[in-house]
């Protein structure tokens, strides 16, 4: 995460008093939201899961705002300035199938069985070891990520009022720790959906001056064309095998990003799934991600689109010579066109974003820590009032841990990338372990483990591989495709081995957890008008995708 | 779901309580947001219309945060939201397979007036 405010100053965001005062009202309105969330509070279940209390709407838009951090906004737009228009198979034939099955087929076993957190299910459907894999690698995963968010704040803090970046790290912390602190994941939902609103208004005038300026979509595809090559603004072009899209070849991206990395990312982060069971009731849960994908369908228009334009509108951006990176996108974008008032929204919103990033990771976070650490290995047995402030004291550890990861990657520019990359490895193999878990009874309590150990070895060496030129690919989103595919291919193997030489669960020990034996309450089982039906409302987006990507062509 | 702070006699707490709905929130963020962009629209100089390729976006944004506002009131008015409460947590919350040790975890059990020791301030920002 580089906002080159960091590196010369070549970006500087000048704001108006308006803009100013705009950011102002916005952030008392989130304080606003703690306290009157104060109340809500009473369980671990309330802090931690919103009491299972909310209803679709708001944890489905909370469920795609918490994943519009720094890492999709500001990563998204270099994507689409560096590959082009290849960027939005990460949202058409990733994300939104990857939200869809979640909704429609595996929330039933997260819901119904009433599992609190996604280490929880794996803890009864397989073994304490599978557990503890994922309990503690998302736990350090999460606290990272937030550290990266928290940065990302703090330089746009910096850079806006003019203080050091320690205070901005800290001021920012401070912030995020105290509405948590006070409403709980409710809290965290609740700014989430501000958090959206602010967002799309904000960046929505970005899109209509790439649009404008640009002389129209038509325009600015003919000259990108020109200077980039058909490929990079038609999606599909060059991805056969052998070919020369950079993104990589139509297996990779249908197999490798779609299934494995996407379904990985969407089906078993807990950060999102904590949403959908933060739910009222099993329909809530299951439209909470379907809801959540139709905005999700259009946000390559809010972050792709103006990257695409950049290269057009900031000449020279990603060079070396211009002092702009392609992260710098839409700030810079931003500064040059967006009017006072105007630039205050966008501002806000960049920043809101920033925030709700790094809250979804430490609400997630506190919820691991405290029911899949904490109370099933530290301390068990204690009244729900005790694990309710053993939460309280997470949150203000995992604040403490992100402000010293901000602080790390201040000094080292990279390191969050190859932590993340570190811990992308271990997504693919949970996966597999779930998926098979979930359809596969036969599936015995050791498997989890050493599907999900064989199936990071094996992610981790074809990585290892491409760096030391053993095997090559177009570019690391391709190793990416083909690596999760071989981890998903080894996983499933070692899921079947370990459990041919065992006995498998009982069917008490699997009710709720596997197909077949789903618990579905009177919400989900009750037939819905088509506006509440998952099926209904899951097919309809993926045929807006359909939809989408036959528009990209129009043009 | 109800909670020992349901008493009569705190009908303007509840009042006060509804208000706080999301959707309130929201609504009176963007009437805000709205009239103070508008407002700077409306006073824009040729060089901001300059510098945002020939558009008053302001003008275009802040009437577009109005109506997003007052949409969100009038759905809060046509469809008043329920009171959130804050729970206890029994048995039934917790997964089949984790019932049996879920008992010890939770020694007070819901629907028994009385059992609830007063708060204790002890915690960070608690109740």
């Amino acid at each position: 995460m580089s906002l080159a405010v960091d590196s010369g100053g070549a970006l500087s965001l000048d704001l108006s008093p308006v803009d100013l005062l705009l950011m102002l009202i916005y952030f008392s309105f989130v304080l606003g939201i703690g306290f009157a969330l104060k109340r809500v509070v009473k369980s671990s279940l309330d802090f931690f899961l919103s009491g299972r209390s909310l209803p679709a709407w708001v944890t489905g838009i909370g469920f795609i705002s918490a994943n519009i951090g720094a890492v999709e906004l500001l990563g998204q737009s270099a994507s689409g300035a560096q590959y082009g228009a290849a960027m939005v198979h990460y949202f058409w034939v990733g994300a939104i199938p990857a939200m869809v099955f979640l909704g429609i087929v595996m929330m039933p076993f997260y819901y119904g069985s009433k599992v609190r957190s996604v280490p929880e299910y794996l803890r009864l459907r397989f073994d304490p070891k599978a557990h503890l894999i994922n309990a503690i690698t998302f736990v350090v995963g999460s606290m990272l990520i937030a550290g990266v968010n928290l940065y990302a704040l703090s330089i746009v803090l910096e850079a806006l009022l003019g203080i050091p970046l320690i205070f901005a790290i800290i001021l920012a912390a401070v912030f995020v720790l105290s509405y948590i602190l006070l409403g709980g994941l409710t809290s965290a939902i609740y700014n989430e959906v501000m958090q959206f609103f602010v967002v799309l208004i904000g960046m929505v005038p970005l899109t209509i001056i790439a649009i404008k300026e640009t002389g129209g979509l038509s325009q600015l595809f003919d000259k990108l064309t020109a200077e980039h090559g058909q490929s990079f603004v038609e999606p599909w072009t060059g991805t056969s095998v052998g070919g020369s899209s950079p993104v990589g070849d139509w297996i990779g991206i249908i197999l490798g990003l779609a299934f494995c990395l996407s379904f990985g990312y969407w089906t078993t982060n807990f950060a999102e799934v904590q949403r959908a069971m933060a739910a009222k009731d099993g329909n809530s849960a299951r439209l909470t991600p379907i809801i959540g994908a139709y905005p999700k369908a259009f946000v390559p228009l809010i972050t792709i689109l103006p990257g695409m334009a950049a290269l057009i509108l900031l000449p020279g951006i990603g060079s070396a010579d211009s002092g702009l990176e392609y992260n710098d996108a839409i700030p810079a974008l931003m500064d040059k066109y967006l009017p006072p008032g105007v630039l205050g929204v966008a501002v806000t919103g960049l920043l809101a974003a920033f925030m709700a990033g790094m809250a979804a990771n430490v609400s997630s976070f506190n919820a691991v820590f405290t029911y899949d650490l904490w109370q099933d290995y530290i301390r068990p047995g204690r009244p729900d009032r005790y694990y309710l402030a053993v939460g309280r004291w997470a949150t203000v550890g995992g604040v403490a841990v992100a402000v010293m990861t901000a602080l790390i990657a201040s000094g080292f520019s990279n390191i969050s990338n190859y932590l993340q990359t570190l811990f992308s490895f271990f997504n693919v193999p949970l996966f597999c372990a779930f998926i098979i878990g979930m359809f596969w009874k036969r599936a015995t309590r050791s498997a989890g483990f050493w599907g999900i150990l064989a199936g990071t070895v094996v992610s981790v060496t074809v990585y290892a591989l491409y760096k030391l030129d053993v095997l090559t690919f177009r570019s690391d989103l391709h190793e990416t495709m083909w690596g999760s595919i071989a981890a998903f291919a080894a996983g499933a193997v070692a899921m079947v081995l370990a459990s041919m030489r065992e006995q498998r669960k009982t069917d008490e020990e699997l009710h709720g957890l596997v197909y077949g034996m789903e618990i579905r309450d009177a919400s989900d089982i009750a037939r819905h008008a088509w506006y509440r039906s998952p099926v209904v409302l899951g097919i309809g987006v993926l045929v807006l995708n359909v939809g989408l990507y036959i528009a990209v062509y129009a043009f | 779901m109800t909670s020992p702070e349901e008493r009569p006699g705190e009908q303007s707490t509840e009042l006060l309580a509804k208000l706080f709905d999301i959707r309130s929130f929201t609504g009176a963020l963007f009437l805000i947001f709205g009239v103070i962009v508008t407002i700077v629209g409306l006073g824009a100089s040729d060089s901001d219309i300059q510098k945002s390729a020939g558009l008053n976006l302001a003008l275009l944004l802040g009437p577009i945060m109005l109506a997003l506002g007052a949409m969100f009131i009038v759905w809060l008015l046509i469809k008043p939201p329920e009171l959130l409460h804050g729970h206890e947590m029994t048995e039934e919350d917790l997964p089949e397979q984790l019932r049996h040790i879920g008992l010890e975890a939770l020694p007070e059990h819901p629907g028994e007036p009385g059992t609830e020791p007063p708060p204790r301030g002890r915690r960070p920002g608690g109740h």
